[in-house]
């Protein structure tokens, strides 16, 4: 059935994959110019020990590689290290926001390919028709727009003429209300922020589609098929749609990176309570161990969703485990 | 929604919800042990519920708490009466049982990262009868009663004594004797609830049931504030939603000296690798007179910031030196002082000193304060007419502390702020020699500022238990500073706050802003719904003497809003058009 | 010596075919695609503009005027003004040079690297492509923005480190494009020839296989271009960016973090009308470029 040795390369290829983006932001974050906890010393409510205690405690006073170690070992085990301005887990603060992003980013996607494959197919269809190619018009404009602007744009017109909330997760407080309530508030703050996503992604998966259902349209099979009198729609559906899927997931795992981007730009503008977010607000205060847990778990999870992605391959073209 | 929810911001008869909005830190911990940082989300959250021997008023001045009264028997020790009322939120007595144990904890746990700071200079305590205790000290500290007293929580011996390991005690249900009861956290960054407690020994709120939602943006909760999803948002507002504030109706906006002030910093050092020409004090007094802090404040903050000629904030109140000068802005002066300091215009017009010292310097800010950047900017211009080459410069904040602590910079704009005290003693400690050491520096000195007399004041200060002698100090000391001419003051932003004044009422006056972490409780006990609901009105309760007089501009005018949208549409025609035209024709087809 | 005559003058002219034979010929196609000449002139009229900068801002963008905070346009500020009281339409203007220069600086960096990779990645051994390829994917794995935020906070945050950012994580579009094409003309007969009569991998790479993959190349930067102006307005936004330099990102982090951005659409929309355009301009540039160039694109 599935070739063991394409399981055993991709999962070793995982594994040799996550040990360099551990170096690589072990080795990244120690080229800090700076003592970072200068700016803690400056607080009021430090005394005296404490100072030391930090210092101890983030190894900074220990050699390279030691410190490399030692992050390693914590790193492994599930610690992350702590906020430096809040002294809070960053493990702790780091999951639930990822959750927060997964939510928004799944829905997002979802739309994008929904929308994607239905809007190919009509450009397929119509190909040179003025829908076709108004919408690779308006792609093209939307790809040339900062995602972050878009946002703003949206979040402009939703918040002064639609009555939009103009940022964050919910408005009601958790628990007070009941289910459907409470579905309602997160829908009205995810409209935003969703159609800021949606509107980014949704075009590549237009040409996606567009070009695999085309790919299929100029096979001779499906000229001697079309001879033969079958139904072009019929067509469509058998062979386009199945020939398009491969690309689409493909690109769904390529986009992964893609779309991290765009989320950190909607999180912000929005204040989505997720791993954007998390970064820009410890870009502002430079809470490096944040930042660097929550580089380390996006890329990860980026890298995981790939290899999901490589595992599901062989189920959906044979070819691929048999290279 | 049901009706037995709560009413979110609703004013009625029964079940007054008062919701308040904090776009600071976080609630991170319930248990007061584990508190790391008194900034840190925890603070408000915990002196909600839990109660001090004293607390602090509008203006950061100690007035009672779990103690009615206090005397000095002597520098070192001092008795405290307290209420005979007050009860635990379970209803147990509260007894000085409490608080003795609640001490001793403190004292004999040294890993109590926040708490142990309150306990530091003392010695011990007893119980002298059921409602009054002893506190001695080690030595007379003279911020015993406005700092580590305010600080320090006092615990439920019932509860707190049998308990194995503080550190990792949740606390889930955290029972205090405050004036709210803890009901709900809804997790990191939602909010917490509580209920009033109508036992409450000084009074019970005037409302029932409290929110304190979080935050992550002001944008989001100046919204919030206009659409009436609170009722108080704090606690600091940046100048540019003033407009957005001042023009919902029903909303109130409030402008408190906030207790932190930007200030003009010299390295004076003479250790250090900043221009030598600094470690003159007459230089320093020229340059001073080369910067105008009123103007500034105009630039940089809109307005939104009063002159600072000392350096201890305008929210502190009494402890700032009303007669400290700031040296008058005047270019001519400052000229005249450099050339008699022996700096010479040379014929580049930059002046040159006796060791052949060019008077050129940097003028860095921290790139987390970037709009600082125009005041160093407007600085900069001003020196360059006086023959001083001056070099405005962002450093990233990392690099920039570095610099500071290894007296590598000429001068910066920088800022400090009441951390966890509202004790004048942290503003003056940076000034003492014995803060200033060889790189890397480990006190808090950056100005170098070496003065014997000041020295002896600072030992002085912080023993005087009496607060008048102790004023006479303090404001010595401001003036001494000035002489030194160590730093320049800058000014103090100021904290904007809103709250909705058609439904609340009872703002407490005060130098402090009513939301900020020493004196919420005094705005929690003395805020309550409008007897009667009144019209809107949008008076500005502001210690400002001037308000901005722009007009807000809301969304743009529907003429606007259709020709951006006709302007989209073409680009996008213009695109298609262009794309079409182009097409050859497919292939294969 | 006749055959190396041959060869030269064969090279000559794939060289210049590459290069296009005559300018005259490059601009025929290239008038032929509409798209194309729309981009070239928008993106002329934006280097003007950050040309003639002294001349048609009418303020210095510095200047605060005190009394004028958040004004909506008017016909003294075309603009409106920000929460500073400065001229947002000097501000714009002035913002149009370090913009494109922030991009193409950046650009250069990127496609510079990947041109490197690219074609030591096609021309060398299996195992040199393979570790390349592998280098190529591990930065194509680690999102984008997410490793430009990191690299550029860990430096010194302003101009440079945000160049150097993008640059180095923005090479992997150009090498693979280059190490097709690299891979295609490697089995070219007259690089084949060329090794035969002796000459060194250097040499090949330099005078057969480089110039034939320039245009490729070029094609590729405009586009790496557009994409580094949009990074640079994104990085800039998040807060990376030096504030004391005029981007145009860096008016709208300005914008964003003085909460001005429920109020004052002025502030937002001139910024982000420029910056697309700007990239609209150099993505149709691009992709004309590239369908002239690239044999491989696929005209949908």
């Amino acid at each position: 059935m599935v070739n063991v040795t394409y399981v055993a390369k991709k999962i070793l290829g995982l594994l040799v994959t996550i040990f360099l983006v551990l170096s690589f932001n072990f080795y990244l974050f120690r080229i800090l110019p700076g003592n970072p906890f200068t700016l803690l010393y400056r607080g009021a409510s430090l005394p005296p020990e404490a100072k030391r205690d930090l210092n101890a405690q983030f190894g900074l006073d220990q050699p390279l590689w030691v410190q490399y170690l030692i992050y390693m070992r914590n790193t492994a085990s599930g610690n992350f290290g702590i906020s430096y301005q809040t002294h809070a887990s960053v493990l702790g603060l780091v999951v639930p926001s990822l959750i927060n992003t997964v939510v928004l980013l799944s829905v997002a996607s979802a739309i994008s390919i929904g929308g994607g494959i239905l809007i190919g197919m009509i450009a397929a269809w119509r190909r040179g028709s003025r829908i076709d190619v108004t919408f690779s018009a308006a792609t093209l404009v939307m790809y040339s727009m900062p995602t972050f602007w878009l946002g703003l744009v949206l979040l402009f017109v939703g918040v002064i003429y639609l009555g939009l909330p103009v940022g964050e997760m919910w408005t009601i407080s958790f628990g007070t209300v009941d289910m459907l309530t409470q579905f309602a508030d997160l829908m009205r703050h995810m409209i935003l922020p969703l159609l800021t996503l949606v509107l980014g992604l949704v075009g590549q998966y237009v040409l996606v589609m567009k070009g695999a259902l085309l790919d299929v349209f100029t096979e001779d099979y499906m000229i001697t098929a079309r001879a033969k009198g079958i139904s072009n729609r019929k067509l469509l559906w058998d062979h386009g749609f199945r020939n398009a899927i491969l690309p689409m997931m493909t690109l769904v795992a390529l986009n992964l990176g893609l779309s991290i981007g765009g989320a950190i730009q909607t999180e912000t503008v929005f204040s989505w309570p997720g791993m954007g977010l998390l970064i820009y607000r410890s870009i502002l205060a430079r809470d490096y161990p944040v930042l660097q847990g929550a580089f380390l778990m996006v890329t990860i999870a980026v890298i995981f969703a790939n290899f999901i992605a490589d595992m599901l391959y062989p189920f959906l073209d044979p070819r691929v485990a048999s290279k | 929604m049901t009706s037995t929810t709560m009413q979110i911001g609703s004013v009625r008869g029964q079940n007054t919800t008062f919701t308040v909005g904090w776009a600071a830190a976080t609630m991170d911990t319930l248990n007061p042990t584990a508190m790391t940082l008194a900034d840190g989300g925890a603070y408000n959250v915990i002196h909600a519920i839990y109660d001090t021997l004293v607390r602090s008023d509008e203006n950061g001045s100690p007035i009672p708490g779990l103690s009615v009264s206090w005397t000095y028997k002597d520098p070192t020790t001092v008795d405290f009466q307290l209420v005979h009322n007050a009860t635990w939120h379970d209803g147990t007595p509260f007894t000085s049982d409490d608080v003795v144990f609640t001490i001793n904890l403190f004292l004999a746990h040294k890993e109590f990262p926040l708490m142990r700071t309150y306990v530091q200079t003392m010695k011990s305590v007893q119980a002298l009868d059921k409602y009054s205790i002893e506190i001695v000290t080690t030595k007379p500290d003279a911020t015993l009663m406005d700092f580590r007293l305010f600080g320090l929580i006092i615990l439920p011996k019932h509860i707190w004594e049998p308990i194995a390991n503080y550190t990792t005690y949740t606390n889930d249900n955290p029972i205090g004797t405050g004036p709210f009861k803890f009901v709900k956290w809804g997790g990191p960054n939602t909010f917490v609830q509580f209920d009033a407690n109508t036992n409450y020994f000084n009074g019970s709120p005037k409302f029932d049931h409290l929110v304190l939602r979080y935050f992550t943006s002001y944008n989001a909760m100046a919204l919030a504030i206009q659409s009436g999803e609170i009722d108080y948002a704090g606690p600091l507002f940046t100048p540019a939603l003033v407009p957005t504030l001042t023009s919902a109706s029903g909303v109130q906006v409030i402008t408190r000296p906030d207790p932190r002030y930007y200030y003009f910093d010299f390295n004076a050092y003479p250790g250090g690798s900043g221009n030598p020409a600094l470690r003159d004090k007459n230089v320093r007094i020229a340059l001073s007179h080369a910067i105008d802090n009123v103007a500034l404040s105009q630039v940089v903050w809109a307005g939104f910031a009063l002159p600072q000629n000392t350096t201890i904030p305008l929210a502190l109140g009494d402890w700032v030196n009303p007669n400290t000068p700031s040296y008058a802005f005047d270019l001519k002066l400052a000229a005249q002082m450099l050339d008699a300091a022996g700096y010479k215009v040379g014929s580049d017009g930059v002046r040159v000193g006796p060791n052949g010292v060019r008077l050129a310097l940097k003028i860095e800010v921290p790139s987390n304060y970037a709009e600082e950047y125009r005041a160093a900017q407007t600085i900069a211009n001003w020196w360059k007419q006086i023959g001083v080459d001056a070099t405005p410069m962002i450093t990233e904040i990392g690099a920039f502390a570095d610099n500071s602590v290894n007296w590598k910079f000429d001068t910066y704009i920088w800022v400090w702020s009441a951390g966890a005290t509202l004790d004048p003693d942290w503003f003056v400690s940076m000034f003492q020699s014995t803060e200033a050491q060889p790189a890397p520096n480990p006190g808090l000195s950056d100005s170098g500022m070496s003065n014997s007399t000041y020295d002896a004041l600072y030992q002085l200060q912080i023993s005087q238990t009496d607060p008048n002698q102790r004023r006479q100090t303090i404001w010595k000391m401001q003036d001494i500073i000035h002489q030194e001419a160590a730093y320049v003051g800058l000014y103090d932003p100021l904290a904007v706050q809103a709250f909705r004044s058609d439904r609340f009422m009872g703002i407490p006056a005060g130098k402090l802003p009513p939301l900020n972490q020493f004196a919420t409780n005094n705005l929690l006990l003395k805020i309550g719904p409008l007897s009667a609901p009144v019209a809107t009105s949008q008076t500005m309760a502001t210690s400002m003497t001037e308000s901005t007089t722009a007009a807000p501009a809301m969304g743009m005018s529907t003429e606007t809003l259709t020709a951006l949208v006709v302007a989209v549409v073409l680009i996008i025609a213009v695109v298609a058009f262009a794309a079409k035209r182009r097409k050859s024709p497919p292939k294969g087809r | 010596m006749s055959n190396q005559t041959v060869l030269e003058s064969e090279e000559k002219y794939s060289t210049a075919r590459a290069y296009i034979k005559t300018f005259v010929e490059f601009s025929r196609l290239y008038r032929r695609n509409r798209m194309g000449v729309i981009g070239l002139c928008m993106l002329i009229f934006f280097v003007a503009v950050a040309i003639l900068t002294p001349y048609l801002a009418p303020y210095d963008p510095t200047t605060t005027f005190s009394s004028a905070f958040l004004q909506p346009p008017s016909w003294t500020h075309l603009f409106g003004t920000n929460e500073a009281g400065q001229d947002l339409f000097s501000q714009v203007v002035y913002g149009t040079g370090p913009s494109l220069i922030i991009g193409f600086a950046a650009a250069l960096i990127a496609t510079t690297i990947g041109t490197l990779i690219g074609l030591t990645a096609g021309y060398f051994g299996q195992l040199i492509r393979d570790l390349l390829m592998r280098l190529t994917d591990f930065f194509l794995v680690i999102p984008a923005l997410v490793l430009m935020i990191v690299l550029a906070s860990i430096m010194s945050s302003g101009l440079t480190s945000i160049i150097l950012a993008i640059g180095l994580v923005g090479w992997t579009g150009t090498a693979r494009v280059v190490m097709s094409q690299t891979l295609s003309l490697r089995e070219q007969t007259f690089v084949e020839a060329s090794k035969a009569s002796g000459a060194g991998d250097f040499y090949i790479l330099r005078s057969h296989i480089l110039p034939n993959v320039m245009p490729v190349a070029f094609a590729q930067t405009v586009l790496v271009v557009a994409n580094s102006i949009l990074y640079e307005a994104t990085l800039t936004f998040l807060g990376l960016g030096n504030p004391a330099q005029i981007t145009w990102g860096q008016i709208l982090q300005f914008a964003f973090v003085s909460g001005a951005i429920t109020t004052s659409w002025w502030y937002v929309l001139p910024p982000g009308i420029s910056i697309m355009l700007v990239v609209l301009a150099f993505s149709l540039t691009g992709y004309s470029l590239d369908s002239i160039f690239n044999p491989r694109v696929r005209k949908i």
